[in-house]
């Protein structure tokens, strides 16, 4: 729950997002999608990123639907464990951040222009009479920018951030009816605002790069399509409009589009719940170049 | 409902002055040929599947001997329509999955696409792109009033050919001297012709496979009956492998490269990554591989976009749209029900429309609004109040009835349609002749196998 960064502090930072996964008996093989590449966007530089699966895999990248890479792992070896490493060096470099406004679409042009997939209920949003209350309770007026800000800003006064309350798996309707989340509900919850107020919204996921060195964490928000063509960033679960320091690693219609690691395997039994861990560091650029250099130096003295 | 027998003209005799066979012909004859025929469909285990309390139960599919003739001129139409319509819808799929220029033309809401269950997202990539989505077509024809109108386009997997295959060679094996007379247009061309289309598709060296979901599959004899006639393996989801670098056949311990796949899957259980992520018969990255262009698969995932019910009313405006030609092919009235005051004006007529779930086959769920029992309305009204985009109304047309076969010999006069088999190569190409459904009685409406409905031969004038 780090604050947003003091404007001007960019960098290089690490981001190492450990993944272990435990099958009861052995898979003879298994097949996996793994999205867990940050995008390039906007004052975020992809300046390295390395896949490291255990067993060895034979592994593909290629780009989604929605524009996310994805990496395609096959592993033929029966295995008991499948380890997903994905590290990832970015540069942030923030801007001014001049707060601009998402333009409302004319109902008409919207449902011609494929942007429209974003504001069709998805699997994990479909339409629901409680998100129309909802709406009516938060006094949200349909295509105006400011409602949407506000309701971002206001949604955490009527649902409370409880880690642990609620699962993946857990549905829109749940998490309306018991008013408590983590960052993904409340993703999904704006997301429905959104498209019952006739904009296009998004799922993002991602990490959000701490202020000071720290655990780091996966995060989730939401990004409203602008009439321009533009997608604007709004953060319920922390009250804000994202930065350059929200690094989006995929986005989608809702969570479903997005799963850092969705496989199957050829097995027995069902597989546990994944260990999961994300670790971000900032890099130190003179560090970098030294230890690179270090890293060459020892492959010469090998040679 | 008691309905009007169509009167004697109907079978008067064909241009040329061709007779139909049998229709004039003793009570006693006729039905010596059709017990000697249903027997030979015994024999011969002509089977589908039909689901009795939940289990299917595989039985010889009823058969009709009197075959229904169609004209030479009006088949030629028939031809051009068929191909015209396959065409269209081909151009729409691949438009779809790539630019949508439709959609931005307004001439196709976007939620039949992106809204769609049977849109993929991971089908996009450059093989949605390729001429060709569709290999097999399986076109359902009504004749009303002496004019052709399509009812339903199907895309994912349609099942008939082989059983319009056994019918004619029933006919050929017990009454040798009917098909003299009137030399009906073979058939026998359509595994080649099918198998020529798949090896188009991919001139890769590895093989080419029939991928059945198995025994329980209501089309299974088909399965084995095509794969037999092209000559190919029929392998289960387990034989399979697939990663993004191709397919994989298991044999004997060793993995044989497959280049080509005529499935016979409902697609969204071909991956279970790709499609449903509950399919147990799935083959995982299959749909990885066939984005690539590593393996064919006929038809594409992608097809089922272009027979959602839901598109049936806008595929007059494909046509124009793609090919800037006039449609050739009437359809009737669909109406989708999602708009209350359509689903208000289409309940308080009930009578005239038949009422279908945008995503279902074989006739299930279907009602018939003459003959709904006051149960079955109820139910209607209540699942659209539920969901009133999940099923379409469409006006309910008095079909053509043909000459059958009662148990007694006599004649009796049975709602039929055709289902037309169009094979995609470079062109597409329509089978002479296709399976003509027969409702299994003369109230019944509904003409689907899987409904109890039975087959009759179809000769095309030659």
């Amino acid at each position: 729950m780090a604050a947003t960064h003091p404007i001007g502090r960019g960098g290089q930072y690490e981001i190492v997002h450990d993944s272990i996964h435990h099958y009861e008996s052995n898979a003879s093989r298994s097949r996996n999608e793994v999205r867990l590449q940050p995008l390039p966007r906007n004052g975020v530089r992809l300046e390295r990123f390395l896949l490291e699966v255990t067993p060895a895999a034979e592994m593909d990248a290629q780009v989604d639907h929605f524009g996310n890479p994805t990496w395609l792992v096959s592993v033929e070896a029966p295995h008991s464990e499948l380890r997903v490493t994905a590290r990832s060096q970015v540069s942030i470099s923030p801007s001014d951040g001049i707060a601009t406004a998402a333009l409302p679409w004319d109902p008409d042009l919207l449902s011609r222009n494929p942007t429209v997939e974003f504001q069709l209920p998805s699997p994990r949003v479909p339409e629901l009479p409680a998100i129309k209350a909802l709406a009516r309770e938060m006094g949200l007026r349909e295509g105006d920018w400011e409602s949407l800000r506000r309701a971002n800003r206001d949604l955490r006064l009527r649902f409370e951030y409880l880690p642990g309350s609620t699962v993946v798996s857990s549905t829109l309707e749940e998490i309306l009816e018991r008013r408590v989340g983590v960052c993904q509900d409340f993703a999904h919850v704006l997301i429905a605002l959104a498209r019952h107020l006739g904009w296009p919204a998004r799922y993002v996921s991602g990490y959000l790069v701490p202020e000071a060195e720290s655990e780091g964490y996966s995060h989730a928000w939401v990004e409203i399509g602008s009439s321009d063509g533009s997608w604007l960033g709004l953060d319920p679960t922390h009250k804000a409009e994202t930065t350059e320091w929200h690094v989006a690693v995929a986005v989608g219609r809702d969570y479903s589009d997005v799963s850092p690691l969705r496989g199957v395997f050829v097995s027995d039994s069902p597989g546990a719940p994944p260990e999961v861990s994300v670790r971000i560091a900032a890099v130190d650029p003179f560090e970098l170049r030294r230890q690179l250099h270090a890293a060459k130096q020892t492959l010469q003295d090998q040679q | 409902m008691v309905q009007a027998l169509p009167d004697q003209s109907v079978i008067a005799p064909l241009r040329g002055g061709i007779q139909a066979p049998l229709t004039v012909a003793a009570a006693a004859e006729r039905k010596r040929l059709a017990d000697q025929t249903t027997a030979w469909f015994a024999r011969n285990e002509v089977h589908f599947g039909v689901s009795v309390a939940g289990e299917v139960v595989q039985r010889p599919i009823p058969y009709d001997p009197l075959p229904r003739i169609v004209d030479s001129i009006e088949w030629a139409w028939l031809e051009r329509a068929l191909a015209q319509r396959v065409r269209a819808l081909d151009e729409f799929i691949r438009d779809s999955y790539g630019d949508a220029r439709i959609l931005r033309a307004g001439l196709v809401p976007p939620s039949l696409v992106y809204g769609s269950s049977s849109w993929f997202r991971s089908c996009r990539g450059p093989a949605a792109l390729r001429p060709g989505q569709v290999c097999i077509a399986g076109v359902d024809l009504v004749r009303v009033a002496g004019r052709w109108l399509v009812l339903e386009d199907n895309l994912r997997v349609p099942s008939g050919a082989s059983y319009a295959l056994a019918s004619r060679r029933a006919l050929a094996d017990l009454a040798p001297e009917l098909l003299a007379g009137v030399h009906p247009r073979a058939l026998g061309d359509y595994p080649r012709r099918l198998l020529a289309a798949l090896e188009h598709r991919s001139a890769d060296k590895g093989l080419t496979v029939l991928l059945s979901p198995g025994p329980a599959n209501a089309a299974y004899y088909e399965h084995c009956e095509l794969a037999r006639l092209m000559g190919i393996p029929v392998v289960l989801a387990g034989d399979l492998v697939a990663s993004h670098r191709g397919c994989w056949l298991r044999r004997d311990g060793a993995n044989v490269p497959v280049a080509r796949i005529y499935h016979r899957y409902s697609p969204e259980f071909l991956d279970p990554l790709g499609g449903r992520d509950d399919s147990l018969i799935g083959i995982p990255f299959l749909f990885a591989a066939w984005r690539q262009g590593r393996v064919v698969l006929a038809n594409a995932p992608t097809c089922g976009v272009a027979d959602d019910k839901r598109l049936f009313p806008y595929v007059p405006s494909l046509i124009r749209y793609y090919l800037g030609e006039q449609p050739m092919l009437e359809q009737p009235l669909t109406i989708e029900l999602e708009n209350l005051s359509n689903r208000r004006s289409v309940l308080a007529r009930f009578d005239d429309y038949v009422f279908k779930p945008v995503n279902g086959s074989g006739g299930k769920g279907i009602v018939f609004g003459p003959v709904a029992s006051g149960e079955e309305r109820a139910a209607i009204s209540a699942a659209l109040e539920r969901a009133p985009g999940a099923m379409v109304a469409q006006s309910l047309l008095e079909i053509e009835r043909l000459p059958c076969v009662a148990s007694s010999g006599d004649l009796e006069w049975r709602r039929c349609d055709l289902r037309a088999f169009v094979v995609v190569d470079v062109d597409p190409w329509v089978m002479p002749g296709g399976l003509t459904r027969v409702a299994p009685g003369t109230d019944e409406w509904i003409v689907n196998s899987s409904a109890g409905g039975g087959v009759k031969d179809t000769w095309v004038e030659s």
